[in-house]
């Protein structure tokens, strides 16, 4: 598998114990959102579409992150960067707010439950993380009236390059990762 | 892979209280959250200037994107042209004399319509342009509205809900404004709702966008479907902000409650757009005071055992209404716009 994340040992990460988490430089703790606000501002392209078909990219950094780092956020990490997309790309206020919350809510209780994790698990949760935020979205955009199905089906190239392009955010999120770690 | 770093951190009481605290933070902000979608939607004043000022902040890269894909698309139609030119200066020479005698023609209806125009004593609605710009970006990933960043903004005249226009037909509105850009949102946003009428018959309908591409459109009176397959819809102007007359959509299918119609503009092939002022239709002239003292005090029954002409208006069935032009609440606005 060419696009599995780099595993972490091979980079010597300066985090030896879990004691070690308070103590990351600056550098360290901003790098990932700084990554994901420019992710969000990927999202506006100098061109217009009529179908969307671009891909979240906002949203999948972040999930990438959460996937790859379950230390690195609290939950209500979801507030803030969440607002910060809604904002740049000028959506509903509150939209991404509640979506990206209530995915980092979810992938907490699903890492109480799986011992194990590996490249197909979080395959998996990303996209139904993606799947479950389009549609909470859609139904805070149109709340079931008019033509929630057509909004739905028309969403649906966008929601498929999400989920196809996610290994690849994640892939990415791991070399910055490594860059991040070193000192 | 080895199982994630977990973030339950052993016997210590502080830790276990504070990943608690977070997650009250988390469900406390999503609460939150939500009732600030109920309040944009009640106020969406106060969120649209914060839009408008972020659009500022970040139309940069679009702007900048906007130019390269601009010079790209000019350098493949300018080597287009070049490898096409003999062959089209030979067609549009040919092109040319046939519209000689067109021309000529138009020259003589103009001249007519003019002449017809100023015998009815018809006044022409120009609208007002306010700024010239262009289309430069528009956030793709957002499925639940649909909106695009144009480049001109408040410092151009620009504010929010003036109508934008292409050259062919209506764009959409503008939602927010910053310094030296503007967010618009575009017809086809699930949201926007727009009253037009059909070209052909005049027949007053409601457009609005469904999300993916095509407006519904539904008429305002039930019955039989006033539509046809390939009707222009343009603006009726009523209610204000669009003025009226411009092309919005084509009819291309019928269904049970209306009809589906394409937008005249697609947005992905706009060059110039122009931002008009708001329109607003002339207000109905107020009715006269003596007419308006007792009218305010009777009930409509009672208004009708008075006035036999009042009847009639409350039994427009009775077809007088209509017919009668010596009618009192129809005569006073015209004798008022005489004084």
């Amino acid at each position: 598998m060419a696009l599995t994340p780099v595993t972490p040992p091979a980079a010597k990460p300066i985090i030896a114990k879990d004691q070690d988490l308070g103590f990351l430089p600056i550098k360290a703790q901003i790098t990932p959102i700084i990554m994901v606000l420019l992710a969000s501002l990927l999202e506006t392209e100098p061109f217009v579409g009529v179908l969307s078909f671009w891909p979240s990219l906002g949203f999948l950094t972040a999930l990438g992150w959460r996937l790859l780092r379950p230390e690195l956020w609290q939950a209500w990490m979801g507030l803030p960067l969440g607002m910060a997309n809604d904002i740049i790309n000028g959506q509903p206020p509150a939209t991404s707010m509640i979506t990206w919350t209530a995915c980092f809510l979810m992938m907490d209780i699903v890492d109480n439950r799986l011992v194990w994790r590996n490249y197909w698990q979080d395959w998996i949760l990303a996209t139904v993380a993606v799947f479950c935020s389009s549609l909470l979205a859609l139904c805070m955009s149109c709340g079931f009236k008019g033509h929630f199905a057509i909004a739905l089906v028309a969403d649906m190239p966008r929601i498929l390059v999400s989920i196809l392009l996610f290994p690849v955010v994640e892939f990415f999120c791991s070399l910055v990762d490594r860059w991040r770690l070193a000192l | 892979m080895a199982p994630p770093r977990s973030r339950n951190f052993g016997f210590s009481r502080r830790a276990q209280l504070g990943l608690f605290a977070s997650y009250v933070v988390a469900v406390g902000g999503i609460i939150v959250a939500l009732v600030m979608l109920i309040l944009a939607n009640l106020y969406p004043a106060s969120y649209n200037s914060v839009i408008g000022f972020i659009t500022d902040c970040t139309s940069p890269w679009p702007r900048l994107g906007h130019g390269v894909v601009t010079l790209l698309d000019n350098t493949r139609d300018n080597v287009a042209g070049y490898i096409k030119a003999g062959s089209e200066n030979i067609h549009l020479k040919k092109e040319l004399e046939h519209r000689q005698s067109d021309l000529v023609q138009l020259q003589l209806l103009k001249a007519d319509n003019g002449k017809l125009k100023r015998l009815l004593n018809l006044v022409d609605h120009t609208p007002e342009k306010i700024a010239v710009g262009h289309i430069i970006g528009s956030p793709l990933a957002t499925s639940s509205r649909r909106t695009a960043i144009i480049d001109i903004g408040s410092l151009s005249g620009v504010t929010s809900g003036m109508p934008v226009l292409a050259a062919e037909g209506l764009v959409g509105r503008v939602l927010a404004t910053g310094h030296f850009s503007a967010r618009i949102l575009l017809l086809i946003d699930p949201s926007n709702t727009l009253p037009v009428k059909i070209a052909r018959s005049g027949v007053a309908a409601l457009a609005a966008g469904r999300g993916d591409g095509p407006l519904d459109v539904r008429p305002l009176i039930a019955g039989q479907s006033p539509f046809q397959k390939g009707d222009l819809l343009v603006t009726s102007g009523t209610g204000g902000i669009y003025p009226p007359d411009i092309p919005v959509a084509f009819v291309t299918a019928l269904n049970n409650d209306g009809a589906v119609a394409l937008p005249v503009v697609n947005p992905a092939s706009v060059d110039y757009i122009m931002v008009e002022k708001i329109f607003e239709p002339d207000a109905p002239p107020e009715p006269s005071l003596a007419d308006k003292m007792p009218s305010q005090k009777l009930s409509r029954k009672k208004m009708a055992k008075n006035n036999p002409t009042a009847r009639a208006v409350t039994q427009p069935l009775a077809g007088r209404a209509t017919d009668n032009p010596a009618n009192s609440n129809s005569a006073s606005p015209v004798s008022n716009k005489s004084r």
